[in-house]
């Protein structure tokens, strides 16, 4: 009884405190202990990634020429040739409800809320949440970090609405990030070390506790005792976390910084992303690889323009070459991530065969700042419920929001409508 | 020379004050009227919507006898409330003249202070939980570290305003976590890590303008960031500062800008961003060229010992103008885009750790050092270390229990590595334990249910020390307490003042006034760039007039003045940006100075911006917010709550797209019959105020509108008002409400329990006797720590026989 009284508690405390606070360590270890592995049999995990970049696409160079199984490769997706057989390339979609004259500031809060920023919750309480945090309904329970939103840009940008006024800020120091998901402790042996000085704490504050009550009066035990139920909630996650049972994971050493070097800094926060996936920690990440009307300058592709002025290309092929060198890139590195959820196994599958993920951009031609058509992927399977492997076109003005609603509709989560989506695609 | 030019405007206030309390008549000198005509009041002007059919806020006065005030006292000390502060009978309805309220109301509050029954006054007050901000202050005193609570610790929750209120600190598994590993950061910081590992920390340049000096950076610097970093061991550190070369056609790359890396002040790396050889090499190697300039800001490397330290980013100012930019720009400072700024940078280290120096942490706790003083052992140290330590933490003398737990602690760490980890791991398990973490006042055996008795020596000196400190109490106070000498009345009241005369005091003003005046809200009122360009975003005043208000209520408490002198002092504290506020133009740079006012509209709180931004809203003021907090905070008068589904003023609603001032959207809202009962009583005190824009600045004009500000107002009684100097004045006239009203905060306060009825007849009791002292400070403390809430509890009526310690 005791339990599932404290977990409703935390669980409260937990989301009354949105992500502002860094979790200490003890939270961090249970995710070993709630593993897939421990989930109720036969049940798979649902997982879910949203990966947007600013600035959209260079269309024609984002879009494969042919649709179906069988087309060419285009020069933005090459990276994700080696997991063709898991991507399935959505064309044609437009975000039409987020359409909005203002740019860059607000056009991030509609690609997964499908709703202008002005209109949260307007058209009823889920108007303004975005498809990400309705999937946290479902699964985020299930997980210690109901979701985590990342972005490699200085700044946060707002794809995450928990609530039409609520929005969760994104953590982009991969120091921060490490520390969220796996605590205190830059090693394993510190991090051991902690967890059994810990133990020790614990054991020593409730004789002490044990003391300071027997002195005390009735109003006052009542706290005393609301103190120690806490403390073996905490006691008892510990002995979990002190059973390691997936040995195989290894959890590097806790990154110093932000790295000077892009790429590895890319590298690192989907690394971060992949073992927070394959260590159960949490099913449902939001990550923007920039922020809109960003200056970072990709000097390692010898392009010395910043970002966004370039994205104001006027059609210029010199500075449109140079978005598609960028494009391009972003795919690189987020092929990276692929990766490394491809190559891990889990049940009988891989972690990619249980997620399902998003990678796309709430903006079409950057030059224009309009959201038509959206350059959107789908790699993954959601649990062999999305089939892969092609190019889907549909005809102008299809729904962007019945791309998401599709994602959450596979996955079993129950939805009625994201903006002005009602219904999923079913040629996916 | 500022002071001596001031002090003849102040005199004349003084005389007026005199007066205006000759003509406040106490309204005991009424008491005498009797009983029959007190009852015949309030059948002729209550009973009409108080009777038994209406019964209208749930209240009946039908049938009102002699009797009635002791069968209900909690009622009856809501109307004493509401009839002194005139909202009721309410604005419109048939008025009793002056008299006969002060009559009624000095028969009722006569009756009320005689009611036997106030043995609840002395209920137990449930354990209580260390707070954010007590933890705060508490590490600081007891280990000199600065750790920020509101980044270690969850939120607190609070009751009437007051986050030190036993009853609301609950406590989940959520803190217990962060209780522990708290405990453990700060014990590593406290002593610093032989082994530690590198780590990273980032710091983003301040909003505030770029282009000018940053306090604390040296002069002659523009922009940049100045960072404070505790850095755990001796060794190499590095630093790398955000690109600043980011587009080929650089502006501002024609100028040299030279950029200095300080550490404590001193130089440790300079460099240039800019000029002749940059700018040819933008023409010539393009995207590369990026890649060399920025290079200049990154892998900086230099030594630094452990401990804290001050580290500075920043550029030299140039004799000349840094951009043409701000010319053309209307606000201050605009431009700063294009000159080259610090935006952010990132600390990594150590590397090479080369040992431990001393830090001020260091030396206070290792007071004893088994490597330097061969004479001991090492485990004798640890003894007197912790021993020092611990009495501090528990607030109490240190039991064998205690020690052996302690020493338990220490022998995990000394495994670890020696007596330094020994003595870490010693800290953390003090500032873990629950008798740290937890205050409670233990009742005496052999005492029978009901029974009264006064909390011990070192239960008071706790209750003092968080009281007037905010944090644990100091030696001093612990050996008074601990030879049971600080219950000594005269011991007491000269331990308070010395206590109040301490630094450490001043978060009476820093936390005790800010709960008091609900300047929590001031953080979510974040001016609306669109109507205040002026003082938004860089220009944003906020975080200077909480400075202000700080340094200007610790004067009035710290110089001991009649704490009516908050309400009308005609000084505080400026710096710059505060001042061009008020419209006062020479005060100069950054640091705040005491500054005596030409102006009386900025006399006291009524004319601080923190109080007029805090009770205004993000784009416009709010004559509704300014009046409630008026009733609310100052006379202690809350109004009732808004009825549900209230909407809010918006263009909709008014049905015309001319814009119309404040005093006219109101005038829309009162005409509403749910509105109009308390907006009649709040907004007329806000109208006064109106002078004042939501960002505390002076306005003959509404700027919208163009029409000239109307500040007529009008007190609850009638009394027509035009403008603040009105306002303060009339406020003045009743110096006791104010006095009441602070009394009831800090006494709250003091208790850390919520404020219930039977409180207010201790309340009036201090306001009484203190008036006789000027109601200076200290005698309010004073008597505030001589009530029976204070210092006396009694048994619980069903207090269960005591268990044996488990």
């Amino acid at each position: 009884m005791f339990i599932t009284r404290k977990r409703v508690s935390r669980r409260t405390a937990l989301q009354g405190m949105g992500a502002t606070i860094a979790l200490p360590l003890l939270d961090a270890m249970v995710p070993a202990a709630t593993a897939w592995a421990d989930t109720p049999a036969g049940k798979t995990p649902k997982r879910f990634a949203f990966v947007g970049f600013p600035h959209g696409a260079i269309m024609d160079h984002w879009s494969p020429k042919e649709t179906g199984t069988d087309y060419t490769m285009s020069p933005v997706l090459k990276p994700l040739e080696p997991f063709r057989k898991h991507l399935t390339i959505v064309s044609g979609l437009r975000n039409k409800p987020a359409e909005t004259p203002e740019p860059h500031a607000y056009i991030e809060q509609g690609w997964l809320t499908c709703v202008k920023p002005w209109d949260f919750g307007k058209a009823g309480p889920d108007s303004g949440v975005s498809c990400d945090q309705m999937a946290v309904r479902h699964v985020g329970q299930e997980t210690r970090l109901p979701s985590l939103e990342l972005t490699t840009s200085l700044g946060s940008a707002r794809l995450a609405w928990r609530t039409p006024t609520q929005s969760l800020p994104q953590e982009g120091n991969p120091r921060a990030v490490f520390q969220k998901l796996f605590g205190q402790g830059d090693t394993d042996q510190e991090r051991a070390q902690i967890l059994a000085e810990t133990g020790s704490i614990l054991d020593r504050v409730q004789g002490q506790a044990q003391r300071l009550r027997a002195s005390l009066g009735v109003q006052d035990r009542r706290v005393v005792n609301d103190y120690l139920d806490s403390v073996r909630e905490i006691e008892r996650r510990v002995q979990m976390a002190t059973k390691k049972n997936d040995p195989t994971l290894v959890i590097p050493d806790a990154p110093v910084g932000t790295p000077n070097d892009l790429t590895e800094y890319f590298k690192l926060m989907f690394d971060l992303m992949a073992l927070a996936f394959q260590a159960d920690i949490t099913r449902v990440i939001t990550m923007s690889m920039d922020r809109e009307a960003s200056m970072r300058t990709y000097t390692n592709l010898s392009i010395a323009e910043g970002f966004h002025p370039l994205s104001h290309h006027g059609n210029n092929p010199d500075k449109m070459d140079k978005l598609v060198k960028i494009q391009n890139y972003h795919t690189q590195v987020f092929a990276g991530f692929i990766k490394k959820i491809e190559a891990a196994k889990e049940g009988n599958g891989t972690v990619l065969d249980h997620s399902t993920i998003l990678f796309g951009s709430d903006m079409s031609n950057s030059d224009r700042h309009n959201n038509d058509p959206l350059p959107a992927a789908i790699l993954g399977h959601a649990n062999g419920k999305i089939k892969g492997g092609q190019h889907v076109k549909y005809p102008q003005d299809s729904r962007h929001g019945d791309l998401l609603f599709t994602v959450l509709q596979r996955n079993d989560i129950p939805v009625k409508s994201i903006g002005d989506s009602t219904e999923g695609f079913s040629e996916i | 020379m500022r002071m001596m030019r001031h002090i003849k405007s102040s005199i004349p206030l003084i005389t007026v004050m005199g007066l205006a309390g000759v003509f406040t008549a106490p309204p005991a000198s009424h008491a005498q009227d009797s009983a029959d005509a007190q009852l015949a009041t309030v059948k002729q002007y209550c009973v009409s919507c108080h009777n038994d059919k209406a019964k209208i806020g749930g209240v009946t006065f039908q049938g009102i006898t002699v009797e009635s005030v002791a069968k209900d006292p909690e009622t009856f000390e809501k109307a004493v409330r509401k009839l002194r502060g005139r909202v009721m009978p309410p604005p419109g309805a048939k008025q009793p003249d002056g008299k006969a309220v002060d009559s009624l109301i000095a028969w009722l509050e006569d009756s009320l202070d005689k009611l036997p029954n106030q043995q609840r006054i002395t209920d137990q007050v449930v354990l209580h939980r260390v707070n954010r901000k007590e933890y705060e202050n508490a590490i600081r005193d007891l280990l000199l570290v600065d750790v920020k609570g509101d980044e270690v610790l969850p939120p607190d929750d609070t009751a009437q305003g007051y986050d030190n209120v036993a009853s609301a600190l609950q406590v989940s598994p959520t803190f217990i976590e962060q209780y522990v590993s708290a405990a453990r950061n700060v014990a590593i910081e406290a002593l610093g890590k032989r082994d530690a590992r590198a780590q990273g920390w980032t710091f983003k340049a301040a909003p505030g303008n770029q282009l000018t000096h940053v306090p604390g950076l040296p002069l002659g610097t523009r922009g940049g960031i100045l960072a404070s970093v505790d850095l755990p061991a001796d060794g190499e550190y590095h630093i790398n500062i955000a690109d600043m070369a980011t587009h080929i056609w650089g502006n501002g790359m024609e100028y040299e800008n030279p950029l200095v890396v300080t550490v404590d002040n001193k130089i440790v790396y300079q460099t240039v961003i800019g000029g002749e050889e940059d700018n040819k090499l933008y023409d010539q190697v393009q995207s590369g060229a990026l890649d060399r300039v920025n290079a200049r800001l990154k892998n900086i490397k230099f030594p630094a010992t452990a401990g804290p330290h001050k580290i500075g980013v920043t550029f030299r100012r140039q004799s000349f103008a840094e951009s043409d930019d701000q010319l053309q720009m209307f606000a201050l400072g605009g431009g700063q885009d294009r000159s080259y700024r610090v935006s952010s940078f990132q600390l990594l280290g150590p590397f090479d750790v080369t040992g431990l120096s001393s830090t001020p942490s260091r030396d206070h706790i290792l007071t004893c050092n088994p490597e330097k003083d061969k004479t001991k052992t090492p485990e004798a140290c640890a003894k007197e270390i912790f021993s020092a330590l611990a009495k501090r933490a528990y607030r109490r003398s240190v039991t064998n229990d205690d020690m052996a737990e302690i020493m338990q602690y220490y022998n995990d760490g000394v495994k670890q590595g020696g007596f330094e980890p020994g003595i870490r791991e010693g800290i953390t398990g003090i500032l873990a334990s629950p008798f740290f973490l937890y205050r409670g006042e233990r009742i005496p055996t052999g005492l029978k249910p009901g029974e009264k008795y006064p909390i011990t020596d070192l239960e008071l000196a706790s209750k003092l020390s968080f009281f007037l400190w905010n944090s644990v109490p100091d030696e001093q106070l612990l050996d008074l307490a601990s030879k049971n000498k600080l219950s000594d009345r005269a011991t007491l009241d000269m331990q308070v003042r010395r206590m109040l005369a301490d630094p450490r005091s001043r978060t009476l003003a820093s936390d005790f006034v800010f709960q008091w005046l609900d300047m929590k809200r001031l953080d979510d009122v974040i001016p609306d760039n669109d109507v205040f360009p002026y003082a938004s975003g860089r220009l944003d005043p906020r975080q200077y007039f909480r400075t202000e208000l700080t340094l200007f209520s610790d004067s009035i408490f710290r110089e001991d003045r009649n704490i009516v002198d908050l309400l009308r002092a005609n000084h505080t504290y400026l710096n710059e940006r505060v001042a061009l506020q008020y419209g006062i133009t020479d005060v100069k740079g950054d640091e705040f100075r005491r500054v005596d006012l030409k102006d009386s509209t900025r006399w006291g709180l009524l004319g601080k911006g923190a109080i007029l931004m805090a009770a205004a809203y993000p784009n416009r003021t709010s004559p509704v917010l300014r009046g409630k907090f008026i009733l609310n905070n100052l006379v202690g008068v809350p109004p009732a709550s808004p009825p549900p589904n209230v909407p809010t003023l918006n263009d909709k609603d008014i049905g015309t797209t001319k814009a119309l001032t404040v005093r006219e959207l109101m005038a829309k809202h009162r005409a509403s019959p749910a509105c109009s009962s308390c907006h009649t009583v709040m907004d007329p005190l806000g109208f006064a105020l109106e002078n004042f824009d939501a960002t505390g600045m002076w306005r003959d004009k509404d700027r919208f509108a163009g029409t000239v500000i109307d500040s007529a107002g009008e007190l609850p009684d009638g009394t027509k008002l035009k403008g603040p100097d009105d306002l303060r004045q009339a406020l003045l006239r009743r110096p006791d409400q104010f006095v009441q009203t602070f009394v009831e905060n800090l006494l709250t306060y003091a208790m850390g329990r919520t404020r219930e009825y039977y409180d207010m007849p201790t309340v009036r009791k201090i306001v009484r006797e203190t008036a006789a002292k000027d109601y200076r400070f200290t005698a309010i403390v004073q008597a505030v720590v001589n009530t029976d809430q204070f210092r006396m509890r009694r048994v619980p009526q069903s207090q269960p026989v005591q268990s044996a310690s488990r």
